[in-house]
């Protein structure tokens, strides 16, 4: 393993009391790479977002973020590590404006003063540390909406965006993190085709300038052909098939399960 | 100017003001519930009580020292509830017990004397101290809930999972939300304890600790001057009111069901009241003709 491995899962398993969500996978994602896990609802994809950012812990199986074993760690030292995530069931601050949900995830690296001094010495009327802080803060968050084009709506509470647009503001915020790996859960979820086309875009465009690796679920098969330079399948847990897009396309096995669940809803 | 009864109600508005705004850092900024802070306000009112009387030392130090263990005693009960992250309830539950604990260890400590409690305390607590000391605390919150620990408190209580995700340290954030509640409940206790001039542990039960936390729910959950209305509400109205004492509870339950009706999320939800606030009211007071005219063109 090498820095040229972003992330690696290793015989990954997680038991919901009787139920194992997710089975021995075990896949790895080239730093660079875009990769994209698919399967039918309720397959376990989302687990593996947990699992990987520790919202749960496996049951057994290791995870490595650039060569390091991240398993057992707090969510928060993995994040300061270089991942970050977005949810499929999207989760704001809400009643906190666009451009602090971004703020709360910036100042979050660089933090320019301690409790003591934000307590004890902004006195009005008088500029210092904090008040400098959070204009300089401010200036820089703008530049994550902008990247993802909501700088308009910065003072709006994140709850008033339209959903697509929370989406996307979720993007900025994991951004503002600084990641090297991050972590997409169905970020096209609720959009047309249009605004999904727009938002592979995005989604190449940002990999690109904060040089990133992605991970994303997604079940517009549209964006996941499009985007990803590799899939990886998973079906009730365990996996089922893995390859580039043109290969897992044409897999019977994916076609079989894909229709299986189809039918079944 | 005012007789004393006016300054003495004045006085109670102002330590509760001093003790709900800490619980709103805890409860309205990051999002837990507690049953359990009249032990933190008895803690600081014995405390104060004890370095006064038994050590005869001046009432600052009394204040501080009562600051420093409603502190420590946050801390004591608060990191190894807190540390449940996902389930801030057993916490809730936690601070319901420790209120009764409190009570019957004051009633059992020798210092405290036991249930007779502490009589003959001096009279520190005049109206212009409580004032300064009322200032400082809202000076101090305010600049809690303006700074970046202030915005990952409220990221905390928005979605506690997603401030993890940013990368925010969930109890570390909780143990000192707490902290700052529990000081400020101290230091209101001190007061109190100067004001009053007599304290007995049966002052410091839950359905004290149930007020406090009712004053922070309908004064706003996120804001401060909303609670410190709320605290001047719920002071005067068991002194309106002065009928029958047990009425007073069925005053405080329908002021509070009548809230919860007419708003929701507290008499100022998530807002303050500001200077600028106060501008743009009466602007718009005058555009509507409301206020006779300046004279001047209202500008937009
Ligand atoms: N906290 C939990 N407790 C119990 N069962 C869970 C929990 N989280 C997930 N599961 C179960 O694990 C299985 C996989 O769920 P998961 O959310 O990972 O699926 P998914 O592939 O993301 O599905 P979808 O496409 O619908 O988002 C489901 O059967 C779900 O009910
Ligand atoms: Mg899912």
């Amino acid at each position: 393993m090498s820095k040229d491995t972003a992330l690696k899962i290793d015989g990954l398993t997680k038991a919901f009391g009787g139920i194992k969500a997710v089975e021995n996978l075990s896949f790895e994602l080239k730093t660079g790479e875009i990769m994209g896990i698919i399967g039918p609802n309720g397959a376990g994809k989302t687990t593996v977002f947990n699992l990987i950012t520790s919202v749960y812990q496996p049951t057994e199986g290791n995870i490595y973020f650039e060569g390091q074993n991240i398993t057992g760690k707090q969510p928060e030292e993995i994040v300061k590590l270089g991942i970050a995530r977005t949810f499929q069931n999207i989760r704001l601050f809400k009643k906190l404006t666009v451009i602090e949900n971004v703020i709360t995830a910036l100042d979050l690296n660089n933090p320019k003063y301690n409790v003591m001094q934000a307590l004890f010495t902004n006195f009005p009327f008088v500029n210092n540390k904090i008040k400098k802080s959070e204009i300089e803060l401010r200036e820089e968050a703008k530049k994550y909406l902008r990247d993802v084009g909501i700088e308009e709506y910065a003072y709006k509470t994140a709850e008033s965006l339209p959903y697509g647009l929370q989406r996307k503001l979720e993007i900025a915020r994991a951004l503002a993190l600084n990641p090297r790996l991050l972590l997409l859960d169905e970020p096209a979820a609720g959009m047309n085709p249009e605004e999904t086309r727009e938002l592979t875009e995005l989604i190449r465009t940002l990999a690109k300038k904060f040089d990133l690796s992605v991970l994303l679920i997604e079940h517009h098969m549209d964006l996941v052909m499009n985007l990803c330079d590799h899939l990886y399948v998973i079906n009730f847990g365990k996996f089922l098939a893995e390859g580039t897009p043109e290969v897992i396309q044409n897999d019977p096995k994916v076609l079989e399960a894909y229709l299986g669940g189809e039918a079944d809803a | 100017m005012f007789s004393s009864y006016i300054w003495g109600v004045i006085t109670v508005c102002m330590y509760t003001s001093i003790i709900v705004v800490g619980l709103a850092v805890f409860t309205g900024f990051t999002g837990l519930v507690s049953l359990g802070h009249a032990a933190f306000v008895a803690i600081g009112a014995y405390t104060c009580a004890i370095l006064t009387k038994t050590f005869e030392l001046p009432f600052f130090v009394g204040v501080i020292g009562a600051a420093l263990t409603s502190g420590l005693a946050s801390l004591i009960i608060g990191y190894p509830t807190l540390r449940a992250k996902l389930r801030s309830d057993y916490f809730t539950i936690t601070t319901l017990g420790f209120g009764e604990a409190m009570r019957v260890i004051l009633e059992n400590l020798e210092i405290t004397n036991g249930a007779r409690g502490i009589g003959g305390l001096g009279n520190y607590s005049h109206p212009i101290t409580v004032f300064v000391i009322l200032v400082i605390v809202l000076w101090v919150t305010k600049n809690y809930i303006f700074s970046r620990y202030g915005r990952m408190s409220i990221s905390v209580r928005e979605d506690p999972i997603a401030a993890e995700m940013a990368g925010i340290n969930v109890v570390q954030v909780r143990l000192r939300a707490l902290l700052f509640s529990a000081i400020c409940a101290g230091i209101g206790g001190a007061i109190y304890a100067h004001y009053i001039r007599f304290i007995q542990p049966s002052m410091f039960i839950s359905t004290q600790s149930t007020l406090y936390t009712a004053i922070v729910v309908a004064g706003g959950m996120g804001s401060i001057t909303g609670p410190c209305i709320a605290a001047c509400i719920f002071t005067m109205i068991p002194e309106v009111l002065r009928v029958a004492d047990q009425w007073r509870m069925v005053a405080y339950g329908a002021v509070l069901v009548a809230i919860m009706v007419l708003r929701p999320s507290g008499i100022f939800g998530y807002k303050e009241i500001t200077i600028r606030g106060m501008r743009n009211l009466v602007r718009r007071l005058r555009k509507q003709k409301l206020i006779g005219p300046e004279g001047v063109e209202i500008d937009e």
